[in-house]
């Protein structure tokens, strides 16, 4: 099976996509896809994000988002599968992380579909925060809609019963929480991945801070309230 | 039953997307239309004529492996719309115009006759290669324009 079938498969046939992880069906087979398309598309839209500063930030942050999503699931995946058998779930550790990975695999697709948009920004516009911002709201627009296939997922592939609905709601809730608060962290620890224009190339920034007190300084920055140094 | 319940059938088995599921279902009709009227010229009438030319084309097995072809060529198009453009750009941007990683280079444009055809050379590539990527191509094509126009005017900053 090709990667791009998959692909196809999940947008356009997600029902029996899910169903079949819900069998077990191909899963390795499915996660390899999945991975190789996801690495593709996401180092893709990592080298734009990067272009914004120099040809060594563009290949850096071609490898770094990969490894950024990739060792997000690696953190992640035991917590959705503990609270899965604590709210009774009866899937294996492969198909949460193929849960998982078709959540990473559309993500990456909107990202891809993103791309020419940021490219013409890149291209077009010189403002460090507002391309900053711009790749923020990007991200969470790509991450909502990987979550919402991962949360129709996890309704198909879990088991049904009494309470099943309400327990279902309750992990993906909890594990979107985790989700987001680990993938920030881990982002953050792998910054730069645009490049500040007034800064030399760094293919990792020191320790300190963390994302959001980041965005909120940008957005104050943007809307004329204090420069960020 | 006929040509048209047929293709309804297999129709309902592809899955693929309207155009290519299009084109295939006219393909099998052909084949299809062709087959009845050999039958039809040996004497069988249409409903003979017909199960043997869907027993021939052996349906189920034919549908199979024309879903299994031509799954993932829609998702191609729009991988293909949207990568294709954006790395090639991204080429034109770090690796032809400015070979040191800066912007610098992109200026000298005009006054490098080897960069130029280079870059010529880069954009005839994915004309020629990728002729029915045609959204592609265009887009390819409007950040080609795009990129050059911010290379050649110097007083718009990278």
């Amino acid at each position: 099976m090709s990667s791009l079938a998959v692909i196809e498969s999940i947008l356009r046939d997600r029902q029996s996509f899910f169903d079949e992880i819900r069998q077990g069906q191909d899963l390795k087979e499915k996660m390899r896809a999945m991975l190789v398309s996801s690495v593709a598309f996401l180092a893709l839209y990592g080298a734009v994000m990067g272009s914004s500063h120099s040809l060594w930030q563009a290949l850096s942050s071609a490898c770094k988002l990969p490894v950024l999503f990739l060792a997000t699931l690696v953190v992640c995946a035991p917590t959705l599968y503990f609270f899965n058998l604590i709210f009774g779930s009866r899937q294996s550790l492969s198909q949460n992380i193929a849960l998982m990975l078709t959540a990473i695999t559309v993500t990456a697709v909107v990202l891809l579909s993103f791309a020419p948009i940021v490219l013409l920004f890149l291209l077009s516009s010189s403002n460090y925060q507002f391309f900053k911002l711009l790749n923020v709201g990007v991200f969470a627009v790509a991450g909502i809609i990987g979550v919402l296939f991962l949360a129709q997922g996890m309704r198909v592939v879990s088991t049904s019963g009494a309470g099943a609905g309400d327990a279902r709601l309750v992990v993906v809730r909890m594990w979107i929480l985790v989700y987001a608060f680990v993938g920030s962290q881990v982002a953050w620890t792998l910054r730069p991945f645009v490049g500040a224009p007034s800064m030399q190339f760094e293919l990792f920034r020191q320790l300190g801070g963390n994302f959001y007190t980041n965005v909120f300084a940008s957005i104050g920055e943007l809307l004329g309230f204090f420069t960020v140094r | 039953m006929t040509i048209a319940d047929a293709l309804l059938e297999i129709q309902l088995r592809l899955g693929l997307e309207a155009e290519t599921e299009h084109e295939v279902l006219e393909e099998i009709r052909g084949h299809l239309e062709e087959a009845v009227a050999a039958a039809k010229a040996r004497g069988l009438d249409e409903q003979q004529a017909l199960s043997e030319a869907a027993a021939a084309f052996g349906m189920e097995q034919a549908t199979a492996e024309l879903r299994e072809t031509h799954a993932g060529w829609g998702t191609l198009e729009g991988v293909a719309a949207a990568a294709l453009p954006v790395t090639f750009a991204l080429v034109l941007r770090w690796l032809i115009f400015a070979p040191g990683g800066t912007a610098d280079a992109w200026r000298e444009l005009l006054t490098r006759p080897t960069l130029t055809l280079i870059a010529a050379v880069a954009i005839a590539i994915p004309l020629l290669r990728f002729p029915r990527r045609r959204y592609a191509l265009a887009l390819w094509v409007f950040f080609w324009g795009l990129s050059l126009v911010t290379a050649v005017w110097p007083t718009i900053r990278w």
